[in-house]
């Protein structure tokens, strides 16, 4: 983490100083902007800008999360921009990778809120304990506690990863600790939801240059997610869907339909319910993505992925497994048809006894 | 709400619940149907009794000499209905593995475009014998609620699937769930209503035969 | 694919309609225009035909700045198509644009960095002067990332 940075340095001059040249960045540009579906025209703007920009304070918090999240973005197989943009030049706190340590890492959190009252950026991975609890505390401050203050003078929050977003796997059932994503905590100040499981690099990078850009939030779904990246589900984005249509399935992992590389949506594929940007972006610098690796997806930048079913079990299909529940409900069904049927003949025999004879008295009666 | 908290409802609490009603009161009626049975007739028939209910219960496929031109919407609309919901039903992809779920068992399904097309015609259909008993003064007087009833709950799984896989108004997870829940209220109404003619057709053909072979008369 | 596999048709006609206007408003003094291929909806076979059609014009360019991209100028002078790739082996494409503009943004020599090779020039310039012989061998910029 460079301390020698002063304030005023822009991102331009940070990059700079790594080797990035102007080209590289313009051309880096140009290929965000396409991925976050930009018009065209803004693209050269989008570049000025950044180069301007004065360098981001972004302070990372980590609550109840596996450091996914952040393998997500340090771990690519090459550095790549994002990768520095983020950790080399604009990280101020980040517990996991800073070599600071203790108070030490703590003064540089509120050094960074201080200096930047009002412009740094929070990013938030892992979901955290509503109630002062004391399941997750980190040097003495509970999560919750850390967050507030945090977010106190945040021009934004970045809420990445699906814990972060929706709760993730600390809020799956039963829920011990009592986690809540960010978005259940502070109410008063823009957040962008960035879920996956992890997120896609180039959308946390994507969703920091666009608000250092424009000054603005991008524009958001109804669940707090940047369009640009989750306007669309992996299914109708897949490149498997001309099999879906053909009605061309996998049965299972290892049949005909699997080594031909055929829809998965018969052994559970997530696609068709989830919006995020795999399909298209790819993972490990477009390398691929679980689809194309003969994987269904999970569905995990979804709420409650986690209890949303079995993985490997079709959307169309029941929750629950079928087998006892039927039987239980046929022997039901006999009982109560036995009781139905004795009914009705009782009712007949009532009906017969006190059934009169007609006579033909009657009949003329009737006619008269 | 969420649509995919709907779904996992719809999927889950929704359809355990529907799918218990069905099953319970299919099987009610049914037994109940066979308990009313008549007496035994004890004269000896004067045709072929079996063999005329199983020919019964085939050759009623085929419309009455003349019905064609005399009422084509009701029958032409019927059998493009009746087919095609069978189509839409059981060859459509997700909906095979929804009874392989259940059921255990699969066979292969057709592609998605020509179950659209499938779908699109027999709503159609059933949007025309709608209109048709409207407006015949005959068939209007001989509808009732139940007759409403029935042809909604029917019309809707077929409008919000064709939504569902066509993307339309709300995203994929919302109307999945609608459909199922559509297709639950079905359920629910199926076996104390005259949908239940799905499962007795049989017996009500095979029992016109039985008696019409008994009788030595055709049927 | 079509029996004739040069004739653009579809969208991608319609595209080709869009370039023409921004190549009038050009040559009539107005601003660039830039087209992102991948933000249009164009199926491959679009995409190849288009290429086909616009031809290979008198410049090709490949830049390597943090990654592979190739520019070439069409046989419609002003009209350029740009693409960038990615991946390990810089093979990869990430995206494709037409650029209308007398020179592209990528190839144009950003301001800042002539600026800052003037020092660097007259730098090396002095030392060859002194007799150093050690001139400067390292690009001023590391290929990037």
């Amino acid at each position: 983490m460079p301390k020698d940075d002063m304030p005023r340095v822009t991102l331009g001059d940070s990059l700079r100083t790594h080797g990035i040249s102007r080209r590289s960045f313009l051309r880096y540009c140009t290929m965000l902007g396409s991925a976050m579906a930009l018009p065209p025209a803004l693209l050269p703007n989008l570049a000025r800008a950044l180069e301007t920009a004065r360098r981001p304070s972004i302070i990372w918090l980590s609550f109840q999360e596996c450091t996914g999240c952040t393998e997500s973005l340090t771990r690519a197989h090459s550095p790549t921009l994002e990768q520095l943009i983020l950790n080399q030049i604009s990280l101020d706190y980040h517990h996991t990778l800073q070599a600071a340590a203790g108070d030490a890492a703590e003064h540089a959190r509120e050094q960074a809120m201080e200096e930047n009252k009002g412009k740094y950026i929070v990013v938030v991975d892992g979901s955290l304990p509503a109630e002062e609890n004391g399941f997750s505390t980190i040097a003495g401050i509970s999560n919750r506690a850390m967050l507030e203050d945090t977010a106190k003078h945040a021009a934004a929050i970045i809420a990445v990863g699906t814990c972060a977003a929706f709760g993730g796997i600390p809020a799956a059932w039963p829920n011990p600790t009592g986690a809540v994503p960010v978005s259940e905590i502070i109410r008063d100040k823009p957040i962008i939801n960035v879920p996956g499981c992890p997120p896609i690099p180039v959308v946390i990078t994507g969703t920091i240059a666009h608000f250092l850009t424009f000054g603005t939030l991008p524009e958001l779904d109804d669940k707090g997610r940047p369009k640009a990246f989750f306007g669309d589900t992996i299914h109708d984005r897949c490149y498997r869907r001309p099999f879906y249509d053909q009605g061309k399935f996998a049965h299972s992992f290892d049949d005909e339909g699997a080594r031909k590389g055929w829809c998965l949506y018969e052994v559970g594929c997530k696609g068709p319910t989830t919006y995020n940007a795999c399909a298209t972006i790819k993972w490990n610098q477009g390398t691929s993505f679980p689809i194309q690796a003969g994987h269904p997806c999970l569905g995990c930048s979804e709420p409650d992925f986690w209890d949303a079913g079995s993985f490997y079990k079709a959307l169309s299909t029941p929750l629950a497994s079928g087998g006892n529940g039927v039987w239980a409900a046929a022997t039901v069904g006999v009982a109560g048809g036995v009781a139905a049927g004795t009914a009705a003949v009782m009712r007949r025999k009532k009906a017969s006894k006190q059934r009169e004879e007609t006579t033909v008295d009657d009949l003329k009666e009737g006619t008269s | 709400m969420s649509g995919n908290e709907l779904l996992l409802f719809a999927r889950g609490p929704a359809l355990n619940v529907a799918g218990v009603i069905f099953i319970v009161g299919l099987i009610i009626r049914l037994i109940e149907i066979q308990w009313l049975r008549r007496k035994h007739d004890n004269a000896p028939p004067h045709g072929k009794p079996w063999p005329q209910a199983l020919r019964t219960i085939g050759n009623r496929f085929v419309p009455a000499p003349g019905d064609t031109r005399r009422r084509p919407v009701t029958v032409i609309g019927g059998y493009v209905f009746h087919i095609g919901l069978f189509i839409a039903l059981f060859l459509f992809v997700p909906h095979i593995v929804f009874f392989d779920a259940i059921f255990g068992v699969s066979w292969p399904g057709l592609p998605n475009g020509i179950i659209d097309g499938v779908t699109l015609l027999t709503m159609a259909a059933m949007v025309a014998l709608a209109v048709d008993r409207l407006k015949d003064p005959v068939k209007r007087m001989l509808t009732d609620k139940e007759d409403m009833l029935t042809w909604m709950v029917t019309f809707l799984p077929l409008l919000t699937g064709w939504f569902a896989v066509n993307r339309l108004f709300t995203g994929y997870d919302t109307m999945l769930a609608l459909h199922l829940l559509t297709v639950e209220l079905l359920l629910i109404v199926f076996p104390f209503t005259k949908l239940m003619h799905a499962f007795t057709w049989v017996l009500a053909r095979g029992y016109q035969g039985l008696i019409a072979g008994r009788k030595g008369a055709a049927s | 694919m079509p029996s004739d596999s040069f004739t653009p048709r579809g969208n991608a006609v319609a595209v080709l309609h869009e370039v023409r206007h921004a190549l009038e408003r050009l040559a009539a003094g107005g601003a660039p225009t830039t087209f992102d291929l991948r933000a249009l909806p164009l199926m491959a076979d679009d995409l190849a035909t288009m290429d086909r059609f616009l031809g290979i014009g008198e410049v090709t360019a490949t830049i390597t700045a943090g990654g592979r991209s190739t520019i070439r100028e069409t046989r419609f002078p002003g009209v350029w198509l740009v693409d960038h790739f990615e991946g390990e082996d810089d093979t990869r494409p990430a995206a494709r644009m037409i650029e209308v503009d007398f020179i592209p943004a990528l190839l144009r020599t950003p301001a800042e960095d002539a600026g800052e090779a003037v020092l660097s020039l007259a730098e090396s310039l002095d030392a060859l002067r002194s007799g150093h012989r050690d001139v400067e061998e390292e690009p001023r910029f590391r290929p990037g990332p």
